[in-house]
């Protein structure tokens, strides 16, 4: 099939500080392969440090959060395209999948194309509903816990012997060695994320994600697999390098055709030290924030998945290259105060003139 | 000249940002030697800045070894200045200047006492310097110091690691868990401090024998969750920059320093939240704003004296400057190169292969 000319991405996803989103890594993945004239950013606060990224972004629009009413999103989107028509958007945070699965059919009627999966498949994935989605599929999964209040931590943590894994609804995640420090997280994160607090057995062992892509059919078209290596104290990877192993490939395989998942997705595994089992933790339904290492190691996935957004064929890439390492490093930006300004006061800024 | 301060996780240390100012300093700029202390960190593959880099063992594990293998270092790669970047790094190199100035290695730093001034700010008592108000404070070694010292204040709490990390914490639990995983990662000491409600500055300067050659101003935009801070606007202000020059006439302050402002929101007193012996983070907005410390260091460090006529804490307010994490596409041979021989000469940047449209 003839490549379509595509005129606009929107990324979303900004955020570019200690826990980065997602957003400045794929955009950066689509300026390398040139796939669009113009790639602009959506964000949701004018500090996240993204929105300064002049080398990716020709401008950058304020949206509103996903915690607002999905009408509010699409009547902002609409006065954006009236100016600056949107033909692909590739949202990335978790958070907005499910809004983005709801609204796919009236952007489209925008002219602005998603790859995202249905609304039913985004809820299965998610922290809660996961042990029973890898029962389903036949993926190991460790011990969880669902916790509702405080006074019940006791009695779980009592089901077992520390260290013990607390993990927010919607992220963050501590290890607990005592019982002092599991009260601590918990009132974090639900101070941060709300209830319920997952508590879930420690599994000893490497930490492996895969950053996928399905097609519209389930297929998927590439996967790439990483074992981090320097973590930082959040368990975020600071640094990874990718590794060929076809058996964690093959569960990713299954549990997108079980979900019938469309779209970027990224899971992540540890390898239980010992035994070597793999044990699914978590499925975020986006590109994960390392997602520039796969384009390294040969694999451009948001490249691809603005081809399949587009209804483009996409034939499946070829294995990547193991022993390719990213390491987490920082860029610099300077631009005028009237660059923020503009974006804080009037919810718009333009890198580019042509924009 | 030889650079620490290599990490860029988390919690970017300033060592990549100094090697840029020092890139940017004239044509070709001087050769820089990176020096890491861990093979994990992430700026040894930032191979734009450094045209080597050695890998040392930290100053917090044997004091002795690690001036010994900076020297060695130094001595291999010819060498002449050190731009310290964590504190620990100024602490180590101001107990052996003396050693390091006979193996014929300059810095432009303090003297260890000068050093224990600066510490010395800190007081179990709330005190004024001039128009500075220094809050209370108090240090924990250990984690089951914590809840006793930390009866003694008020919650919220600020708790500030050894390497900057800052949490707040509302009860003494938290405290204690949270403090303890500070102690834990980095080491002591935790410093405990009242928290201060208000806007969020910080000056860059540096200075030679408490005279004040250069400083910068900026306002805090955003900060990591453990406290780093991730973008800053320059402004003109000249109430921080007189406080800035009180403090450091103070301790009679020589070399590059943060100090970290709050001005209190009610009040608009001006608070002292934070005082570090090295250049900040975002130096790079410093040099655009017309102040490349690093360089004004190294000049001092050369000639061995201040070029008075370059005193100036004039500067372009309004500039924003922010980071980005980006991932650098590196092989894991480096890794091996720098874990088997302790050396990683620049090559090339890997190819990035297979991108497809």
């Amino acid at each position: 099939m003839a490549r379509t000319r595509v005129g606009c991405i929107a990324v979303t996803g900004l955020e570019g500080m200690d826990n980065p989103s997602p957003g400045v890594a794929v955009a950066r993945s689509l300026r390398d392969a040139a796939v669009g004239g113009q790639i602009v950013g959506l964000t949701y606060n004018a500090l996240n440090t993204g929105v300064f990224a002049e080398d990716l972004f020709d401008a950058v629009w304020i949206v509103p959060a996903p915690s607002e009413p999905a009408e509010a999103l699409y009547g902002r989107l609409r006065e954006i395209a009236a100016t600056t028509p949107i033909d692909v958007l590739v949202p990335t945070l978790d958070t907005e999948i499910a809004v983005y699965a709801r609204l796919r059919r009236r952007l489209e009627a925008l002219g602005i194309r998603t790859l995202v999966p249905s609304e039913e498949g985004v809820k299965k994935r998610n922290k809660i509903a996961l042990p029973l989605l890898c029962r389903q599929a036949g993926v190991d999964y460790p011990e969880t816990f669902v916790v509702t209040a405080s006074k019940h931590l006791d009695h779980y943590l009592g089901e077992g012997s520390f260290p013990w894994v607390l993990k927010g609804s919607v992220a963050d995640a501590h290890v607990a060695h005592s019982g002092e420090e599991a009260h601590a997280f918990f009132a974090r994160l639900a101070d941060t994320w709300g209830l319920p607090v997952l508590l879930q057995r420690f599994v000893e062992g490497d930490e492996c994600d895969v950053a996928g892509l399905a097609s519209p059919d389930s297929e998927l078209v590439g996967a790439v697999a990483m074992r981090k290596m320097a973590i930082t104290p959040k368990g975020k990877a600071a640094s990874g390098v990718t590794i060929q192993d076809d058996e964690l490939i093959g569960l990713v395989e299954r549990i997108v055709r079980h979900l019938r998942w469309v779209g970027p997705l990224e899971v992540e595994f540890i390898k239980e030290r010992g035994t070597g089992r793999h044990y699914l933790f978590e499925i975020n339904a986006r590109f994960p924030a390392w997602i520039y290492l796969a384009t390294g190691a040969g694999q451009n996935l948001p490249a691809a998945a603005v081809r399949l957004a587009m209804g483009e064929q996409v034939a499946k890439y070829e294995p990547y290259r193991p022993g390719v390492l990213f390491a987490r490093n920082m860029r610099e930006h300077l631009c005028s105060i009237a660059h923020f300004g503009q974006l804080a006061a009037i919810g718009e800024t333009h890198f580019h003139v042509n924009a | 000249m030889a650079v620490t301060g290599l990490n860029v996780g988390d919690n970017p240390q300033p060592g990549l940002s100094v090697g840029r100012c020092l890139r940017a300093s004239g044509p070709g700029g001087p050769a820089l030697l990176g020096i890491t202390y861990d093979l994990q960190w992430t700026g040894v593959h930032h191979r734009e800045v450094f045209e080597t880099v050695h890998m040392v063992p930290p100053p917090w594990l044997d004091e002795e070894t690690f001036v010994e293998r900076l020297l060695g270092s130094c001595r291999e790669a010819g060498v002449r200045v050190i731009l310290p970047c964590l504190d620990a790094d100024v602490a180590v190199l101001a107990r052996h200047q003396a050693e390091v100035h006979r193996a014929g290695v300059r810095t432009f730093g303090p003297r260890r006492e000068r050093l224990e001034a600066l510490w010395g700010l800190w007081c179990p008592v709330q005190w004024e310097l001039g128009a500075v108000t220094i809050p209370r404070s108090a240090v924990a070694y250990a984690a089951y110091e914590i809840p006793e010292i930390a009866a003694a204040f008020a919650y919220p709490l600020l708790l500030r690691s050894a390497v900057g990390e800052i949490a707040t914490v509302s009860a003494a639990g938290d405290a204690r868990v949270v403090g303890g995983r500070f102690l834990q990662w980095w080491g002591g000491p935790l410093v405990l401090r009242e928290c201060v409600e208000g806007e969020d500055y910080q000056v860059g300067a540096l200075a030679h024998e408490g005279t004040l050659l250069a400083a910068v101003g900026v306002r805090v935009l955003t900060r990591g969750s453990n406290g780093s801070t991730w973008a800053v606007v320059t402004v003109a202000d000249a109430d921080l920059v007189a406080c800035t020059r009180v403090i450091l006439g103070h301790v009679r302050w020589t070399g590059p320093v943060l100090l970290e402002f709050v001005k209190e929101t009610w009040s608009r007193r001006v608070w002292l939240m934070g005082a570090s012996p090295r250049f900040p983070i975002w130096v790079g907005a410093a040099r655009a704003a017309g102040q490349n410390l690093p360089a004004m260091a190294v000049e001092a460090t050369l000639k061995g004296r201040v070029n008075r006529a370059r005193q100036s804490t004039a500067y372009e307010a309004g500039l924003v400057w922010a980071m980005t994490s980006r991932d650098e596409i590196s092989d894991v041979a480096v890794l091996a190169e720098l874990g088997n021989t302790g050396r990683l000469a620049r090559g090339e940047p890997l190819a990035v292969e297979g991108r497809r449209g």
